[in-house]
C-alpha cells in the first residue's frame, strides 16, 4: 500500500486544539483532493462539534461494550472478537463527502483491555492506511497515541496559548514522544491567541528551546462567536484571520502545494 | 493459479483495503440490510455440481451506482473428508478470500456481513458475481485440499433470502451450541498468549476450549482466528502433545512451552488445578481463587469488587501474591468464563471446594453453577468473618465440611511427624508484630505448621519494595 501521512495535533487543554484542528481539517480537505480521516483522539470529544458533526457511537464505546459483552458471556460461542470488532469499528466511521471522522472515546469499566486494546491497535492501524492523511487530534498526553496505534506521526504539531503552562506543556510533550519512540519528521509549535505585546517573547523562548514555530493564529471574534453558537469552523469566512493564519501554516508545512504534499507522502 | 480471466488483481496485498464510502459502486448486506447471510454447508458428493456458480436475482451489472442490496452467499462442499464440524472454518475463509480481490471489502461474518465493491474495479469490468465465483472456487480448492467439490451460488434477491436465512440462523445457532460443547479432549491445538509477558515475563496463557484467558477476553476461537492471521504474534498455536493427565489437564505440549516461555521457571502445569502445579497468573486476572485454610476451601474475588472479602483482604492485596507469572499454590488468578466451564478447578473439586464469592459474580454464574451446591456458598450477603463462614457452611452443609474431618485426621499423622523436627507445631494464636513498616500491621498465625529452611525479615530501602 502506498505511503500515507499522519499529523497529530498536541498541546495542553484550552489552549485551541480543537479549532487549529478543525481549521486545518477545513483547508486539507477544501484544497487537496486527498482521502483524508479526521481521527479525535482526545476523550472529551469537541472535534465533532467543531466539524458539526454526529457521532453514533466512538471506539471507546464500542470497547466497552465488547468488554461488558465479554463479562457477560453474551458473544456467539464461536465467533472470534476481532472479527466482530472489526465492523464495529468501521460501522462507527463517519463517511462525509469531504472526509471520514472517527471518535476514539474513553473506555469506561475495568477489566483487562490488553487484549482488546491490541485488536483495536490492528484495527485502526488497517483503517488509517486506507487514507491519503490522517489527521489525529490528540490530548495533552501522548500515551493515548503510543497506545493505539503502532504508526509514526509524520507531522506533529503542538498547540500553545501565553501560557507558562502550555508552554511547558510543549516541552513535555516533544521530550514525550521521543520517549515512547514516535518518530516524526517535523515537530511545529502554532501559537494561538497570543497577545501582541508577546508575540517576540514567545517566539524567542520556542527559538531557545529549539522549536520551530509554524505561525501564529490571531484572536479572531469571529472563532469566538462560532464556538460560543456551536456551529462549525466550515461556517467561518474565507477572509477570517484565524482562518487566513491556518491557510498560511498549512502552506508552511506544505501540505497545499502538489510537489511538497509528494514529498510528504514519501513519492 | 490463475486469475487471467478475472478483470481484477487477486491477491493478499488487498486484505486491508476498506471500500470508502464515497468510492462505493454497490453495497450488499451491512448494517442498511435487514438480512444477509454467508452460509458454508457438507454436502454428499453427489449433491454437488463442481464449480458451477449461479447467480439468484439482479447481477452486478443490473444494479445502480451508490446502491445498497439485501445479500446471501452458499458455498456448499464436499470431499472424502468434509464434515459439518468444518463448515464454521469453511465459512470464514469466505472473508479473506473476498478481502483478496482489488476492490473488494468483506467485513464480520454469518448473518453480519458487509461487502463493498469499488467503482474502480467495477470499471475494470467486475461486473458480475460470475467473477468472485470463481474467485471463490480456485481459492478454496487450492488452498483446501480437502475440498473435492465446491458450488457458490449468490443471492440478491430479497424473496429467496428470506427463504434460506432462517436455516441459515438454525445453522449458526446450531455451531455454537457445539462449540460450547466443545471439550479440552475433543482438540489438539490449543493457543498461547504472551500479551502479558511485560508484566509477567514469566507467564503465558494457556487458552483451550475449556479454559478461557484469565483475563477473560480471549477464547479458545479468538486464540485460532488471532494465529491464523499472525503466527508469529503474540498468540499462538500450541500442538496439545501427549496427554499425562486429562483430569488434571496436564499435557506435553503445555509443559514444553511453558518452559521454553518461562525460561526453565516453569516446566509442569495442570489447567485445572489452583493448588497442585497451577497456571501461572499474570496481571490482568478477572479474579482470584483464593485459598481460606480455615476451612479448607477456595474463595474467589473479582477485580470489581471493593472492600475486604470474608477473610479480610481485598482484591488488591491479594492481587500482589497472585500476579506476577508465577505458580502460587492457593492464589490463583481466573476469568469468570472459566468459572462457567465444567473444567473449573476439577482438581481441586470445582465448586464443591468453593465457600465464598461476591454477589455479582455469583450472579454472571448462577445457571452454570451445579444445583446442588449453588445455593450453599455464601457471599458478602450472607458471611463477611471466617467464623461466621464455618457456621454457614456447617449449617447448609456444603460439601468442603466433609473435609474438615479428613484434615483432622491429616493433623493427627502430621503431629506425629513433627516430632522428627520438620513442622513446628504452633497450637492456639500467635501474633507478630513486624517492625519498621511503622506499625498498624499483624501477622496473626493460628494452627500454623511452618517449615522453612531460613527466614529473612529484613528492613526495605526508600522507594525498595517491600518483600
Amino acid at each position: 500500500m502506498k505511503e500515507r501521512l499522519v499529523i497529530s495535533v498536541s498541546g495542553k487543554g484550552g489552549v485551541g486544539k480543537t479549532t487549529t484542528s478543525g481549521l486545518l481539517s477545513r483547508i486539507i480537505a477544501e484544497q487537496t483532493q486527498r482521502s483524508l480521516l479526521l481521527v479525535d483522539a482526545d476523550p472529551v470529544m469537541n472535534l465533532p462539534r467543531a466539524l458539526g458533526v454526529d457521532v453514533p457511537a466512538s471506539v471507546g464505546e464500542i470497547a466497552s461494550q465488547m468488554r461488558k459483552k465479554i463479562d457477560d458471556g453474551t458473544l456467539p460461542a464461536s465467533a472470534a472478537k476481532q472479527d466482530i470488532l472489526e465492523g464495529e469499528i468501521f460501522e462507527a466511521l463517519i463517511e462525509g463527502d469531504r472526509f471520514d471522522f472517527l471518535a476514539m472515546g474513553r473506555t469506561e469499566g475495568e477489566g483487562c483491555y490488553c487484549y482488546v486494546n491490541r485488536i483495536l491497535t490492528q484495527i485502526l492501524d488497517t483503517l488509517t492506511m486506507n487514507y491519503e492523511i490522517t489527521l489525529l487530534d490528540m490530548t495533552a498526553g501522548l500515551e493515548h497515541f503510543s497506545r493505539r496505534t503502532d504508526r509514526n506521526v509524520d507531522i506533529l504539531i503542538i498547540v500553545i496559548d501565553s501560557s507558562r503552562a502550555a508552554f511547558e506543556a510543549a516541552l513535555r510533550i516533544r521530550d514525550l514522544a521521543k520517549e515512547v519512540h514516535i518518530d516524526f519528521k517535523k515537530l511545529v509549535v502554532i501559537g494561538n491567541r497570543i497577545p501582541a505585546n508577546l508575540v517576540d517573547a514567545v517566539s524567542q523562548g520556542l527559538e531557545e528551546n529549539d522549536l520551530f514555530l509554524a505561525g501564529m493564529i490571531p484572536n479572531d471574534d469571529e472563532v469566538a462567536k462560532l464556538n460560543y453558537m456551536g456551529k462549525p469552523v466550515f461556517d467561518l469566512p474565507d477572509d477570517s484571520p484565524a482562518f487566513q493564519a491556518v491557510e498560511g501554516i498549512a502552506e508552511k508545512l506544505g501540505l497545499l502545494s502538489e510537489v511538497t504534499l509528494l514529498k510528504l507522502l514519501g513519492q | 493459479m490463475s486469475f487471467e480471466d478475472i478483470p481484477v488483481d487477486v491477491g493478499v496485498v488487498y486484505e486491508g483495503e476498506r471500500v470508502r464510502g464515497k468510492d462505493m459502486y454497490v453495497e450488499l448486506g451491512g448494517p442498511k440490510m435487514e438480512q444477509k447471510f454467508e452460509l458454508a454447508l457438507a454436502r454428499e458428493m453427489g449433491d454437488i455440481e463442481d464449480e458451477k456458480v449461479t447467480v439468484i436475482g439482479p447481477d452486478l451489472k443490473d444494479m445502480e451506482e451508490g446502491s445498497y442490496h439485501p445479500f446471501g452467499i452458499l458455498i456448499e462442499v464436499a470431499g472424502k473428508e468434509i464434515e459439518p464440524d468444518l463448515e464454521g472454518v469453511i465459512e470464514r475463509r469466505i472473508h479473506e478470500y473476498v478481502n483478496f480481490v482489488e476492490g473488494m471489502m468483506h467485513l464480520n461474518q454469518r448473518y453480519d456481513i458487509w461487502i463493498r465493491l469499488n467503482k474502480r474495479s467495477f470499471e475494470k469490468g467486475f461486473n458480475t458475481f460470475e467473477f468472485l465465483g470463481k474467485v471463490l472456487v480456485r481459492l478454496f480448492k487450492s488452498e483446501m485440499n480437502i475440498i473435492e467439490k465446491i458450488q457458490v451460488t449468490f443471492f440478491t434477491d430479497p424473496e429467496k433470502i428470506a427463504e434460506r436465512y432462517d436455516e441459515a440462523i438454525n445453522r449458526y445457532n446450531e455451531r455454537d451450541a457445539r462449540a460450547r460443547g466443545l471439550s479440552d479432549p475433543d482438540v489438539d491445538t490449543f493457543y498461547g498468549c504472551s500479551l502479558c509477558q511485560s508484566f509477567a515475563p514469566t507467564h503465558i496463557c494457556v487458552i483451550t476450549p475449556q479454559r478461557y484467558a484469565n483475563c477473560g477476553a480471549i477464547s479458545w476461537f479468538d486464540g485460532r482466528a488471532a494465529a491464523r492471521v499472525d503466527p508469529k504474534g503474540p498468540l499462538y498455536a500450541i500442538s496439545k502433545g501427549d496427554t499425562i493427565d486429562e483430569f488434571s489437564g496436564e499435557y506435553t505440549g503445555v509443559n514444553q512451552i511453558s518452559a521454553e516461555k518461562s525460561l526453565g521457571k516453569v516446566t509442569s502445569v495442570a489447567l485445572y488445578s489452583a493448588f497442585d502445579k497451577p497456571h501461572t497468573s499474570c496481571g490482568c486476572f478477572e479474579a482470584i481463587a483464593f485459598v481460606i485454610p480455615e476451612v479448607d476451601g477456595l474463595g474467589v474475588v473479582h477485580r470489581d469488587f471493593k472492600g475486604e472479602t470474608v477473610n479480610g483482604l481485598p482484591f488488591s492485596s491479594m492481587a500482589d501474591s497472585t500476579a506476577g507469572g508465577r505458580q502460587v499454590p492457593g492464589f490463583h488468578g481466573l476469568s469468570i468464563e472459566y468459572m462457567r466451564s465444567p473444567r473449573f478447578l476439577q482438581v481441586d473439586g470445582g465448586y464443591d471446594r468453593v465457600v465464598w464469592m461476591p454477589d455479582s459474580v455469583k450472579q454472571r454464574i448462577y445457571e452454570f453453577m451445579p444445583e446442588d451446591i449453588r445455593d450453599k456458598i455464601p457471599t458478602e450477603n450472607d458471611v463477611m468473618t471466617i467464623g461466621d463462614l464455618k457456621t454457614f457452611l456447617k449449617e447448609k452443609n456444603h460439601p468442603v465440611v466433609e473435609r474438615w474431618v479428613e484434615i483432622e485426621e491429616d493433623e493427627t499423622a502430621l503431629a506425629e511427624v513433627s516430632d522428627t523436627g520438620d513442622y513446628v507445631s504452633v497450637p492456639g494464636e500467635m501474633t507478630a508484630m513486624v517492625g519498621g513498616i511503622g506499625g498498624g500491621l499483624e501477622i496473626i498465625f493460628k494452627n500454623a505448621k511452618i517449615y522453612a529452611e531460613k527466614v529473612i525479615i529484613r528492613k526495605t530501602g526508600k522507594g525498595g519494595k517491600k518483600k
